[in-house]
């Protein structure tokens, strides 16, 4: 019995450094997944848009942004008050004088060991960073991969290369347009859809991301 | 016996708390733990700091002033490293935090020194290394713009950033202002297994048309975007305050767009204006624009002679047949590599290929002519020193003509004994500035890293200059249309004339 103590607390001892060691290597994966998963915004959110209504043909109508909610916004959020993401960037820019320019591609590929990869390119970066290849590691941040297919060929050749290491899961396009007076204008387009906004005047920020829109004042 | 079990267990119990107390300890171990805030008093302690300790040997001096060992040595870096590495250095030797942007999710959650992934580097020194290594790896000249703001005239000074179109791809950090208006920066150029670990400081401006110059259209080639326009990211920056990183740019406390409103031909004189005590005479400006391409000069010089080790040291593996010479395996293993193995592949032509910093010195060459030229038309030779004035003669012999009909008179070699004169080589002894001036002129200096010292620097081409026969893969041919750089040149003197 009373080496049934001994051994009781030994495996005791045991599995409690066994279970620290395990949970270090496989960290509960709640904000590291949630940012990977859906890009969870920075901002405070302030007002919410309520997305599920439905057309009646089982389809998923456009969000709808409710000025009320979004009232700290104002007037500003005029432009957005049509709900489409597509029809909410093509307003802004028929206000601009200034036309969008194309900042960066984005290749989101999942590895072989289901393992999220970004192929950056960038319009007019030196060759170095032309193609950046980056693994997104379990804690949510960037691991540069140097060594990829073609690594130092041209940019085509690199571009080819690093999409090579795994299976497209979107190409995204980053856009943006200054229209001076502090009003600046982000979005993101996959497949011709607008997959992201980022509106600000300087005193007020609108965010939207698929079917979730929020505004805040500065 | 019972004594001896209770002991044991004891003991068991013990080291099961310890196991737990240091697992817990170790695991979650910040790059360096905040102990201070940043406010007003931190950032102007931050300037003093960059006006009195980052020199040109940051990272290649072995010992301190004070004789200590520095912890710094051998850190190799770019220029966008080289800003990021100040702030963060500062940061850390201050218990300060630091953030930045996630270039894969910008939108998401910060990179911050208190990231736990190097817990396992020993605290201090060594683990604040492996975040610099790391960092370096993801950020580049365009990830400064989302960390920073577009700031005001009135708010540049030490910690103030400069940062270039992409199409130029630089960045500097100010280290000081002088009396006159003119900035210290400290930046670094090439880095490769050639460069040493010295950064590279200059009192000097940019080159403003340079630091806006268009960026090509991504979606048509023919066509170029202006970037200087209110809300750029191109100009002068300032780190954004903590709390202001998710905040739209324009919203950060002290953003402005004034730089982006008065003209790129003003852009500097605007700047220094504010910046000033004291007014510079025309003739100090000449000299210091000399004194800034002497710089240059020599900065080149090391630049062409590290591709002619490159190249030395490649030849001789190849000659050699060594295989597992590290030069030789790159060169195998590029499938795109040239059928002549004296030519470089793409990574070294890119590496040691100098248009930037031709284009740089063409500018200060061109912009001192300019300045000399005003002086002239403005006061006659009375507006300079006689020392300073026979170097411009040398330099400048057909002041009243323009740049290109000067190239076309100015056809006698410079003698090698006058002011600047830079060694290249022991075959080819002593360059002068005023002769690197005229073969500038003339269009013979050479950006390409497949010709020799020779071809570099405008001499007769020689057997071992391999630029015309060997790819040249994306290099544009540089140095400035001399008719355009003296336009240039010319508005921005014109803006600044009356202030002279």
């Amino acid at each position: 019995m009373k080496y049934a103590e001994i051994i009781s607390v030994t495996c005791l001892a045991v599995i409690t450094v066994a279970a620290l060691v395990f949970f270090q290597k496989h960290k509960p994966i709640d904000s590291v997944q949630t940012t990977k998963a859906s890009n969870i915004l920075q901002s405070d959110i302030v007002g919410r848009v309520n997305s599920t209504a439905s057309t009646g043909s089982g389809e998923k109508a456009p969000a709808l942004i409710e000025a009320d909610s979004l009232a700290a916004c104002g007037s500003f959020l005029s432009a957005a008050s049509s709900a489409n993401l597509n029809k909410t960037v093509e307003t802004i820019l028929q206000q601009s004088t200034e036309k969008e320019i194309l900042e960066l591609t984005e290749y989101q590929l999942l590895t072989s060991d289901q393992r999220e990869m970004i192929v950056q390119l960038t319009p007019d970066e030196e060759p170095k960073n032309k193609i950046r290849v980056l693994r997104v590691a379990e804690d949510g941040f960037p691991d540069r991969i140097k060594n990829f297919p073609n690594a130092k060929g041209s940019p085509e050749d690199q571009l080819q290369g690093a999409i090579s290491l795994g299976t497209l899961q979107n190409k995204i396009e980053k856009y943006s347009v200054n229209q001076g007076n502090g009003i600046q204008l982000k979005f993101e387009k996959s497949q011709n859809q607008v997959l992201r906004i980022n509106y600000s005047n300087g005193r007020n920020q609108l965010l939207c991301e698929e079917a979730k829109c929020s505004c805040q004042s500065f | 016996m019972k004594i001896q079990i209770g002991k044991s267990k004891t003991v068991l119990t013990l080291i099961a708390f310890v196991a737990v107390a240091a697992l817990a300890t170790t695991s979650k171990a910040d790059v360096w733990k905040n102990e201070n805030q940043w406010s007003a008093d931190w950032e102007m302690k931050y300037k003093e700091w960059l006006q009195t300790t980052p020199t040109a040997r940051f990272f290649s001096a072995e010992k301190k002033a004070n004789g200590s060992a520095n912890p710094y040595y051998g850190i190799r870096v770019d220029c966008a490293d080289m800003v990021y590495s100040l702030r963060i250095i500062f940061s850390y030797e201050n218990k300060l935090p630091f953030a930045m942007h996630n270039p894969a999710r910008k939108s998401g959650a910060l990179i911050t020194n208190s990231i736990t992934r190097f817990d396992r580097a020993e605290d201090g020194i060594v683990r604040l290394k492996s975040f610099l290594t790391w960092i370096y790896d993801i950020v580049s000249t365009h990830t400064i713009p989302d960390d920073t703001y577009s700031t005001g005239f009135k708010d540049v000074g030490p910690g103030s950033i400069i940062v270039t179109s992409k199409k130029n791809h630089h960045s500097w950090t100010i280290l000081k202002i002088s009396k006159v208006g003119n900035p210290t920066l400290i930046f670094n150029s090439t880095v490769g297994r050639e460069s040493g670990f010295d950064v590279q400081v200059r009192q000097s401006w940019p080159n403003p048309f340079w630091i806006f110059e268009p960026e090509v259209d991504a979606t048509d080639e023919t066509k170029s975007n202006n970037i200087y326009a209110p809300g750029s990211y191109a100009g002068f920056r300032y780190w954004r305050p903590i709390e202001s990183m998710s905040a739209p740019e324009s919203a950060v406390p002290k953003y402005s767009e004034e730089q982006h409103l008065v003209g790129i031909s003003k852009w500097k004189q605007a700047a220094q204006k504010v910046l000033a005590t004291t007014t510079e005479t025309i003739d100090q400006v000449v000299i210091r624009l000399l004194k800034d391409a002497c710089s240059d000069l020599n900065q080149r010089v090391a630049a062409v002679a590290e591709a002619e080790v490159y190249k030395s040291k490649l030849a001789s593996a190849v000659t050699s047949g060594d295989a597992t010479n590290q030069y030789v395996q790159e060169v195998d293993q590029d499938k795109d590599k040239p059928s002549d193995l004296r030519c470089m592949i793409y990574k070294y032509f890119d590496q040691f290929s100098t248009p930037s910093r031709d284009r740089r010195l063409a500018d200060a060459l061109v912009l001192a002519r300019a300045y000399y030229q005003l002086g002239i038309n403005k006061q006659g030779e009375k507006a300079f020193l006689a020392e300073n004035l026979k170097i411009y003669k040398t330099i400048f012999p057909f002041i009243m003509k323009s740049a290109a009909e000067e190239a076309d008179l100015d056809t006698n070699a410079k003698s090698a004994n006058n002011f600047c004169a830079v060694k290249l080589n022991s075959q080819l002894g002593l360059i002068s500035l005023a002769e690197v001036k005229r073969q500038t002129f003339k269009g013979r200096i050479s950006s390409n890293p497949n010709d020799a010292m020779s071809g570099r620097f405008g001499f007769a081409k020689t057997e071992n200059d391999l630029g015309s026969i060997c790819p040249s893969y994306d290099l544009k041919p540089n140095a400035a249309n001399l008719i355009q750089t003296e336009e240039e040149a010319l508005r921005e003197v014109s803006a600044s004339s009356q202030a002279l």
